[in-house]
This record gives structure tokens, sequence and C-alpha cells, in this order.
């Protein structure tokens, strides 16, 4: 992942509004028959591809991009409402740098094969940041907070602290949690990207399919909330360790590094790194490994660069019946289905 | 609002009862929250949730020891999906004018305005129904640019005709039954419940609203048609300065210039250029009313060239000059 620094080429920037226009405006929204759907392409120069948006019903607002971009952009966004964003980064890895109090930026970042859930209060500022070449390609859903309160339907005790309050209106700090899409996740994202239907259909196909997807999230955070317990939330440097360790596990996936090795590396012991991995990535270390090993395949097969068993063998299965078992499972379609 | 429901306050039908039947009437009164009641002489389980204002989905499991009867009343009438899992339920009307018989793996869609009715739901075996009550103005609203897809007492009914009856029942497919399962039980992946409920409640609806759609159009055109169609239409509107001419929606699409007029009509209710008149029409009084745009600037926007074509034009559909509307609605903003 290139960092800032090594950015060289100029930077695109611009304003949300002149993208998005009053469409994040979720209260206001009332009436979708004014404004259900509206797609932009970028302009050639700087890159191609689309970005649709669709109020599902006030409240709910899908977005979906897919784009590859000949310059970086920075998007820049101030909250006009209170709002839950569950972003299904299905491919292509965005930041989300945001205004912190103590004047300095907290990154989020939406990264191939997860998804995270993010909440947003009124007011505050932040910036996408979207790099050229690689492609981008997402589900972006924003919810207003009380819509999602009645849904929770008063089945509090199972979610995190930090997301009852935001439910309930307490919260005032934004909040973020990032985790590994799983299956039916997976499912209903290619369910959405692929919309069989047309008009009306396709507006309750879309709208049924993304409050399963927002149910998958709740389930989600409710997973990696047992998991962590009693233990106290995890500290800042212990994150910031454990997305140092994520990335050098991912950075060469034939030969990653044993769990030892890596926990070294980030200066920590094998038990908290493991631990660690569950509650912030909601799996073992090993197993974000095997994940990141599908999603890798699943890349090099989308783009045609390889053909099955060579993807296969590039990411570190022997056995090209093996791959497609644990990919049909992961994913929920054959590896041979990617490559039309 | 009323509608099914569980309170099921015995109210021992003595007329039925001197026939030695085993029979029980039970009344059932309208209730707004999920309710698991059970009677002793019924063995039943009902849920009733409402997903959102003016929509609901209600489940009822029941193994009766003998023949029951459910009286009910509706008022305002919804729409009702229902879908019939096990079991076997007989409806017939207050005046015994409409008897339907439902058995498993019915599903059926009515409407019947003020109805009165007995549910008679047999003994044998155990009775599991789903059903989803909507307002027709919901559905309605849902549906939108599809209404013409619909059939057309159908269409009437969302369109707010209360005189209307509307009933239509066939086999479920192997998707709806899934669907329904799923709604009845569902297992350790439904959380937040509600939410589940819902979501898994508009899988079904989209199945239903796509089966009336090839009910209606089924037999004169086929589902690729119909979807080309559609596809013909956004094009048409999509751009209202330049629209395409019916050849190039023809050559577009693949369809003749014939198959495409008569699939409007069917479909949209309106003719090619009826359709993207409209369309401007509409677009023309939501300018009026969301931007302080004039008369020939609001013309220009929806594709007239003639400010006098386009006052000619929208004075025929409203039955106003364009400049007495834009006077007549204050800018909302």
């Amino acid at each position: 992942m290139p960092s800032e620094e090594t950015m060289c080429q100029e930077t695109t920037r611009i304003e949300a509004k002149k993208i998005f226009g009053d469409i994040f405006n979720l209260s206001e929204s009332r009436n979708n028959r004014d404004n259900p759907e509206k797609c932009l392409e970028w302009p050639e120069e700087i890159g191609n591809g689309f970005i649709s948006m669709i109020t599902l019903r006030p409240g709910i607002f899908l977005e979906i991009g897919n784009f590859r971009l000949r310059e970086h952009i920075t998007i820049s966004f101030k909250q006009a409402h209170n709002s839950v964003s569950l972003v299904f980064s299905i491919s292509g890895s965005i930041r989300r740098a945001l205004d912190s109090e103590k004047g300095r930026y907290e990154y989020w970042s939406y990264t191939q094969g997860h998804s995270t859930i993010g909440y947003l209060p009124k007011h505050q500022q932040s910036i996408i940041k979207s790099s050229a070449g690689s492609r981008a390609y997402y589900v972006h859903i924003t919810i207003d907070p009380l819509l999602l309160n009645s849904f929770m339907d008063g089945q509090y005790d199972q979610i995190p602290v930090a997301l009852r309050n935001i439910v309930n209106g307490a919260a005032e700090q934004y909040f973020y949690q990032e985790s590994l899409m799983n299956p039916s996740v997976n499912m209903a994202i290619h369910q959405i990207i692929n919309c069989p239907y047309q008009s009306s259909l396709k507006r309750l196909f879309l709208e049924g399919k993304v409050l399963e997807l927002i149910s998958y999230s709740m389930a989600q955070s409710v997973s990696l909330g047992s998991v962590s317990g009693k233990n106290a939330e995890l500290r800042p440097d212990d994150i910031e360790r454990l997305v140092e360790a994520r990335d050098i596990l991912i950075h060469d996936l034939e030969n990653p590094p044993s769990l030892l090795e890596l926990a070294r590396q980030v200066g920590t012991n094998k038990t908290t790194l493991n631990k660690g991995f569950r509650q912030l990535f909601g799996t073992s270390a090993f197993d974000y490994l095997r994940i990141c090993r599908l999603e890798r395949a699943r890349e090099l097969l989308d783009n045609k660069i390889m053909n099955v068993t060579e993807a296969a063998y590039s990411v570190g299965y022997s056995q090209h019946s093996s791959f497609t078992k644990a990919f049909k499972k992961h994913f929920g379609t054959n590896p041979k289905d990617h490559l039309h | 609002m009323k509608l099914l429901s569980p309170r099921i306050s015995s109210r021992g039908h003595a007329g039925e009862k001197e026939k030695g039947r085993k029979e029980k009437i039970y009344h059932i009164r309208c209730l707004s929250q999920d309710i698991v009641s059970s009677d002793s002489c019924i063995d039943n389980t009902w849920r009733q949730t409402e997903l959102r204002p003016r929509m609901w989905v209600s489940m009822l499991e029941s193994s009766p020891k003998g023949t029951v009867s459910l009286q009910y009343q509706k008022d305002p009438a919804m729409i009702d999906f229902g879908f019939v899992l096990s079991g076997r339920v007989n409806h017939r009307s207050d005046n015994k004018k409409n008897t339907m018989e439902a058995g498993r793996g019915f599903a059926g869609i009515g409407y019947f305005p003020g109805r009165k009715g007995v549910a008679e739901i047999s003994g044998k075996g155990t009775l599991r129904v789903l059903h989803l009550h909507m307002n027709p103005e919901l559905l309605c609203n849902m549906l939108q640019e599809d209404l013409g897809a619909m059939p057309p007492d159908f269409r009437d009914i969302m369109e707010g005709d209360t005189r209307k009856i509307f009933l239509s029942g066939r086999n479920m497919c192997a998707i709806t039954r899934t669907v329904v399962s799923e709604l009845f039980d569902p297992g350790p992946s439904g959380f937040p419940k509600r939410l589940y409920l819902e979501y898994k409640t508009m899988e079904l609806l989209n199945l239903q609203i796509m089966h009336l759609m090839s009910q209606e159009n089924g037999c004169r055109l086929s589902s690729s048609e119909r979807s080309r169609i559609i596809e013909a239409r956004d094009m048409l509107l999509k751009d209202l300065s330049d629209p395409p001419t019916l050849n190039d929606l023809s050559r577009n699409f693949s369809l003749s210039r014939n198959k495409l007029q008569f699939g409007f009509r069917v479909m949209f209710n309106n003719s090619v250029f009826g359709c993207l008149r409209e369309h401007k029409m509409q677009t023309a009084c939501h300018l009026f009313k969301t931007t302080d745009m004039n008369v020939s600037q609001v013309a220009w926007e929806t594709g007239y060239v003639n400010v006098s074509q386009f006052t000619k034009a929208f004075k025929k559909r409203f039955g106003l000059l364009p400049n007495q509307y834009r006077q007549s609605v204050p800018l909302s903003h």
C-alpha cells in the first residue's frame, strides 16, 4: 500500500456536495419519487467507471462504486446528519481520514474483502482518499441511526456498548469496526451488484438485500463483541500494532511469516497477537491469511490475469480441488465463473 | 386498523354446538403487537409484527383437535398475501358468496373491502400459514412506474378503488416455499430478529410482485421482452432534451416498432410518445415546485424548443397555464 509520501502524482480535490448533492441528506429525502437513482461517471481525464446512488427509503441510502482512477482524488465530506456507514469493499482499498479532536487525523481503511461499520456524528469532517491505478469496487450503505434503532427492536444487550450508544442517539464520538466479509455477506453483495431486475422490482430487491446486509453487520458486531468479552477494549497502540501485523501478514501471501515471527516484528507475543486479531478482525491470524489468499485469487480471476490452476498456485494452494472447495465455501461461486 | 389477531376470546356458538359438531367460533379482534397466545382448545401460536407503518406480517401455527372456525372482519381492507405451509384452511365470506379453499402449498393474493368472514381450520394436521398485509397505497408507492404491469383490477385497488375485489391463487414455487419456511423458523441466523423478518418479507413480496406481473403479461410478452421494454422506457426518459426516436429504441432493444408500442400500452398504459410527454409534464411540475426557473427555462429543460408548444401541452395536461401553475405552488426547497 503506497503511503501518502510516495504519492507523486497530482491529487484532485473534490467537494462531496458536487458529486452527491443533497442525496446524503437522509432525513429530508422523504420523497424518493423525486430522486430515486443517480449515476455519476468519472470524467475521462480523472478515470473511468461510475458511482451509482439510490435512496431505498427515507433513511437508507445505497452507493455502489466501481472505477479505476487515473489521478489520486480526495473527496471532502461534512456530515449533515448523524449517520452509520457500512462499507463492503469488493476490490481495491480506499482510506478515510477524519478530523479528530486532538487536531490530527484518524484513519479508517476500506480494504478489499472487509466490511466496516462506521459512525459519523453530525458536523464530522472527513476526507476520502482514493488512489490512482487500482480498481475500487465497493458497496456503501448509509443509514440513519434512528432507523437502525427501530430495526434492533430492543435487542441491545448483545451489541457492543459503543454501537448501542449510537443507535440510541447517545454517541457523540465516531466509531469504527472492521471485519472480514463472511460467505453470506459475499453472497448478498454478489446479488446486489448483479441485480437481475429493473425499476420498482429492482428497488424492492435492493432494499431487501440491503436490509439483509445491515442484519449481517449487526450480527457480526455481536460476535466481535462477544470475543472481547470481559476484556477491556483494545488500546489505540494495540490497534496500530495489529494493523501493522496484518499488513506484514498479507504482504507476501505465498511466504507468510510464522505467527512467532510476526509477533516479534510488531513487538508483542503470540497470544496477544492472536487474541487481538480475533478482537479486531473477527478471526484468527491464520484464518485471516486464508481469506486474504482467496480474495487475492478472486481478484486475479476477475481481472482475467490467470486461469484457475495458476491462481490457486500463486496464492499458495497446491491442489486445484481444495482451492475450488475453499473458494466456493467462501464466495458461494465457482472460481471458473469469475473468468467469464 | 383491524387484522386477524390472536386474542381469541372464545365465544361459543350455540347453534353450532347443538348440531353436535366439534366446532368453536372465535371472535377476532384487532391488535397491534406480537402476541403468543394459546388456548386450551386449540394449541396455537400467533405472531404478528408491524414491519413498517401499514405493513404487517403474521404467522399462525395451529393444531386444533377438531375443526375450528375463526371469525374475522377486515376494515379498512388490506391487500393480503397468504401462504399455507401445511394444513388446510377454508375461507368463506359472510354472505357465503365467496369461498376459498387453501391447502398445503397454496399462495394467494386477495383484497376484499369491508369483508367479514370465517376461516375454518380443519382438525387434521398442523396448520402453518403466513400472511402479509399491506395497505394498497403503500404498495402503490413501492411499485410506481410498474403499476401498468399489474392486472387492471389490482392496479385500480392500489390506486384507491375500494369497491373492487381481487383474488388470485396458485401453488407456491420452490423459492417462495423456502422463504416462507425461513420466516417461520429463522434459526440462529436471524439477528436482529426484527430486521430478519423485514428483509425476508421483502424477498417474499418481490417474488409475489413478479408473479403478478408475469400473470398479467405472460401470455402476450415474454419476460425478456418485458425487461427490454422497461429498459427502452428508461432510455427514452433519460435525456429529455434529446430523446431517442422510435427507430432508435427499436434497433437498440431488438424489438419491432409494433412490439414496442404494444408493450408500452400493455405495461405502462400509454403510448411511447405519451409516456415521454407525461414524463416531461411531471418533470416540469417538479421543477416549478422545487426551483425558481421561469416558464421558458422549464420548457427548455424538459426538451421543448418552443415555449408556446410547451404552454399548450401543459394546459392540455393540467388545465392550467404554466405561469398560473408556477404562481399557485409555493416554492419548497
